[in-house]
């Protein structure tokens, strides 16, 4: 019997974190259109940071999200469409009851790593709508698996049919990655995943790696189109599942196809690791935070990297981005450039 | 105490600190910490190293240190009672309603292991270990700056080491059908501390304490090893129960006491630790090595029924974790902390 | 001056720490210390400071009317729904801190007066009453506030297990409260868990669109409203701004804690308590 595994595309959702959120109507449906075409099982769209998240402190939206639901429910015929949502951010009242009156299947409601029980509401809700609800700990590297264990038996205990855990900062190599997911497994019964991110280069081969360690669902992007230095990508990451003899349901010609566009229409250029990412990932910074960092570091007159690695130290999470202008001020101060 | 006690513990002090670093407990400078249990064995040891790092060091760490029968600290080591930067307090862990606000490392060591005591009053120790740390994790609570609440446990609650033939590792248990009130307690207490942690974010580690030898037991304490010094010591025969294959390691005070240290401070909140030496050791050479503190030969007379005789009771830890961790290995081996025992037992015995 | 009499239902953190902000009161004197068992923590320590204490509840209010004119409510949204009338029909002037939040909207340093002329108040929420005043002076100074967005950061050991399940209604009062006293259009509230050791203080960062943002105008009535701000919640401090941080105003603030009897770093806790206890010194100047 063939291996199988389940993959969740949030090309349209991380990739916005790259664009700072800019990602068009046009541009989604464009997208979904092929992806459904492909038939990749999960599409994930919205704002980078997920449905309600579009703010001054993560970046402002181009598209409203009920926008951007409709247009890609209409497009995705057999796919899947997924949200991701963090509570403290998007609520039930004013988020989440609105996306799924927009036939949203898949609700990934996700918190910082040690703090699942924000969810429970949510994961609770999404059930009782009779809609997929995974559960997802982020910046998953910020604590041991003994506590990740801990925290997605809560998800698990509030219904939530899979847990997927990030690799926010892309800081794991392939060791830590296993570890983890191997103790997830043992210990919980609903199925476990791996969401990559490129700040190492580790992606794929993290990806892998979840996968020998008993993981059964991945995400990835086309061209790796995602927050820092990207996710694993998700064309290579397919390749390697057929090679490894996995079965994922995806048309690979046409999984190309789709990428080839996405390169074409949704980024000014693939992602790259450049310098910055390399910093964040090290430092265990969240990779969205790219963007804001370097605008401020250039308003200020500071390296960006300094400003990455006291965040580090100060173990600042996602969402927490208000923080880079008081870490930038205190640097700034030290160097003596600011009155 | 003596002048020569009190000397005892500075040399021994001073030999673990030319072996290992004191710049490991850095951590603890200019810090604030609270010991409960702080006249038994453990917090009598962790109030004479932290002294001494004051002492010679300059840490400049505050203790305030509890027990319910600080008295017992006069006989001891009274010294401490009037050691700078401590603080003494004679109050009963379950009954205790506050802390000094700037504490920031909680090391909870109250109890006792003498089983006489848990036979006599078995509510008592199970209450200490319920009550008494629901009552300090809920003042730990309300700390400003906690970084760690350490939990002395047992490394009985693995359970039954009877079948045992391998150290043993932090992750697994040995299955046992009954528990005693105090193993019970402790078992609870260890949940407890958990519960604690999960609930209300207190970071927290638990402690699980092997066998250890040195200043500061009682030679009537019901250990093995105490029994083999006091009978020694007594000039009579040292009496074996069992057939001397029981292994058992023993760890010597000073270094229980950094290790406790080196856990509370760069311990990895949630995390369980073994605390004992990983080097087995059996019974009868235990005893072997006691007579050898002797000049006059001894004899080791075995007192087993036939029940014991084929027990292979083996309780040792297996430390890779706390070697990876912390690079925890023993500075006394365990000749040397047998021997350096009987040389502590034999002054106090002639001080009185 | 005569103290006006006040009773605190509910001994645990939230109320103890009360007790001891009530008992450092010129203006405030406390009668009753009232919970549901004489073994908590808290009851051991108002005993200890020689307060009456009672283990009756609501009844202990109910048999002995007069025996205080502002009840502190620090028990649970459930039990102030069941205290609520009670206390109404016997004229008490209640602060509920609770996350029932029945009654009106109270910011000290902004509507003081206005809370005397209610019965029942509440402190909003904690980022609420951390975000307003700023959010406040941006209305007052500013043309047009389109939005104002508040972003709070608490240590993840500060927020217990009722703040996490109404996370949600945390959002939306927040909202609603900085709504109503900016004047802004449009708002937004986030709220971050941090579970770093050591524990952060609380952190509110005020975001705001304006129509040609005006820092200099801000700037002079900000501090004024800082400064009343601070006599009540001596550990609120201005740490960044006002600024114009690309294209919006951008203002951070940070409570530490007075570590009375909750933790320094709860800062979003102490912010609340001071509050309250501002709004019945007010209450009690008034009768007086």
């Amino acid at each position: 019997m063939k291996k199988k595994v389940l993959i969740s595309d949030p090309t349209l959702r991380d990739g916005n974190h790259a664009v700072r959120h800019q990602l068009k109507k046009e541009q989604f449906a464009s997208y979904c259109k092929a992806a459904d075409l492909a038939g990749i099982p999960i599409v994930e769209v919205g704002h980078g940071n997920g449905i309600g998240a579009s703010s001054l402190q993560l970046g402002e939206s181009a598209c409203l999200d009920e926008v951007l639901h409709q247009t890609a429910r209409e497009n995705l015929k057999t796919s899947k469409l997924g949200i991701h949502m963090i509570p403290g951010f998007a609520t039930i009242e004013k988020d989440l009851k609105k996306a799924i009156e927009y036939g949203v299947d898949v609700i990934r409601v996700a918190s910082h790593c040690t703090e699942a029980d924000i969810t429970q509401r949510h994961i609770e809700f999404t059930r009782k709508n009779n809609k997929t609800a995974y559960g997802v700990l982020m910046m998953s590297h910020m604590a041991s698996k003994e506590i990740l264990v801990e925290q997605a038996k809560k998800m698990e205990s509030y219904g939530a049919q899979a847990l997927i855990i990030m690799d926010s900062a892309g800081f794991y190599l392939p060791q830590d990655v296993s570890e983890r997911i191997l103790l997830l497994t043992e210990n919980l019964t609903i199925p476990v995943g791996f969401h990559a991110h490129n700040n190492l280069g580790m992606a794929i081969a993290n990806s892998v790696a979840a996968l020998e360690a008993g993981a059964e669902l991945l995400d990835g992007c086309a061209r790796g189109f995602g927050a820092g230095a990207g996710n694993a990508q998700l064309e290579v990451l397919v390749a390697v599942l057929h090679r490894l003899g996995y079965e994922t349901g995806i048309d690979f010609y046409k999984l190309l196809d789709a990428c080839d566009l996405a390169e074409k229409e949704l980024m000014p250029a693939p992602p790259t690791i450049n310098s910055l990412s390399i910093v964040s990932g090290l430092s265990g910074v969240f990779s969205g935070f790219m963007k804001p960092v370097s605008r401020i570091a250039k308003d200020l007159n500071l390296d960006p990297r300094d400003i990455f690695f006291e965040l580090g130290r100060r173990k600042i999470i996602a969402g927490q981005e208000d923080y880079i202008m008081e870490v930038a001020k205190d640097l700034a101060q030290k160097n003596g450039k600011m009155a | 105490m003596s002048i020569k006690k009190y000397q005892f513990i500075q040399e021994d002090l001073g030999k673990l600190f030319e072996l290992v670093n004191s710049k490991d407990l850095n951590l603890l400078k200019g810090s604030s910490v609270c010991i409960t249990g702080c006249s038994g064995f453990v917090g009598t040891w962790l109030c004479e190293i932290i002294n001494y790092l004051n002492d010679k060091f300059k840490f400049e760490t505050r203790v305030y240190a509890i027990d319910r029968e600080i008295d017992k600290l006069r006989n001891t080591a009274p010294h401490l009672l009037n050691a700078k930067n401590f603080e003494f307090k004679k109050v009963d862990v379950r009954y205790l309603s506050e802390l000094p606000k700037d504490i920031q490392f909680i090391i909870h060591a109250a109890g006792t292991p003498d089983n006489r005591f848990h036979e006599l009053n078995p509510v008592d120790v199970m209450t200490t270990s319920a009550l008494g740390t629901e009552n300090i994790l809920k003042i730990a609570d309300r700390l400003s700056d906690l970084r760690m609440f350490s939990n002395f446990s047992s490394a009985l609650v693995y359970g039954n080491f009877d079948a045992r033939e391998k150290p043993i590792k932090e992750s697994e248990s040995c299955i046992g059908n009954s528990f005693s009130p105090y193993v019970a307690g402790k078992i609870y207490a260890e949940s407890l501390t958990v519960a604690f942690r999960q609930q209300f974010r207190i970071p927290s580690i638990i402690i699980r304490p092997f066998t250890f030898v040195g200043p500061f037991q009682t030679l009537t304490s019901p250990w093995a090893l105490n029994n083999f010094i006091r009978d020694a010591l007594g000039g009579s025969t040292i009496k074996m129960l069992g057939s001397g294959k029981t292994n058992r390691s023993f760890l010597y005070g000073s270094d229980m006491a950094f290790w406790i240290l080196k856990m509370t401070l760069h311990g990895e909140s949630g995390s369980i630790y073994n605390l004992g030496s990983p080097e087995a050791v059996e019974l009868s050479k235990a005893a072997k090595i006691v007579t050898e503190c002797f000049p006059q030969s001894m004899d080791i007379l075995f007192c087993a029924g036939n029940a014991s005789t084929n027990k292979n009771n083996h309780m040792i830890p297996d430390n890779s974790l706390i070697e990876s961790s912390f690079s925890l290995k023993p500075t006394v081996p365990t000749v040397e902390a047998i021997k350096r025992s009987v040389d502590w037992f034999r002054i106090e015995s002639s001080v009185g | 001056m005569k103290k006006l009499k006040v009773a605190i239902i509910g001994s645990g953190n939230i109320g103890t720490d009360l007790l001891i902000k009530v008992m450092r009161s010129p203006f405030l004197e406390c009668s009753a210390f009232i919970g549901r068992n004489f073994h908590s923590q808290g009851m051991q320590k108002a005993q200890t400071l020689r307060v009456n204490i009672s283990a009756d509840g609501i009844d202990y209010i109910k048999n002995n009317p007069d025996c205080c004119d502002i009840v502190f409510d620090a028990t649970s949204s459930a039990s102030h729904f069941e205290h609520a009338p009670v206390l109404a029909d016997l004229g008490k002037f209640v602060i509920d801190l609770t996350p029932a939040k029945i009654g009106s909207m109270c910011v000290p340093a902004v509507n003081l007066k206005e809370g005397l002329g209610a019965k029942n108040v509440n402190m909003i929420t904690c980022g609420g009453q951390a975000s307003i005043p700023i959010a406040y002076a941006i209305g007052k100074t500013q043309c047009e506030v389109e939005y104002v967005e508040v972003v709070s950061s608490i240590a993840s050991k500060s927020a217990g297990p009722a703040t996490r399940i109404n996370l949600d209604e945390y959002i939306h009062t927040t909202e609603e409260g900085v709504k109503s006293f900016s004047g802004a259009k449009k708002t937004k509230a986030i709220l971050n868990l941090n579970p770093a050791i050591p524990c952060i203080n609380m952190q509110t960062t005020v975001m705001a669109k304006v129509k040609n943002p005006d820092v200099e105008k801000l700037k002079p009535f900000l501090s004024e409203i800082i400064e009343s701000v601070k006599k009540y919640v001596p550990g609120y401090e201005i740490i960044v701004g006002p600024v114009i941080e690309d294209g919006r105003i951008f203002v951070t603030a940070r409570v530490k804690g007075l570590g009375d009897y909750l933790p320094a770093y709860a800062g979003n806790l102490d912010i609340i308590n001071c509050a309250a206890v501002a709004m019945a010194e007010e209450y009690a100047k008034y009768k007086s």
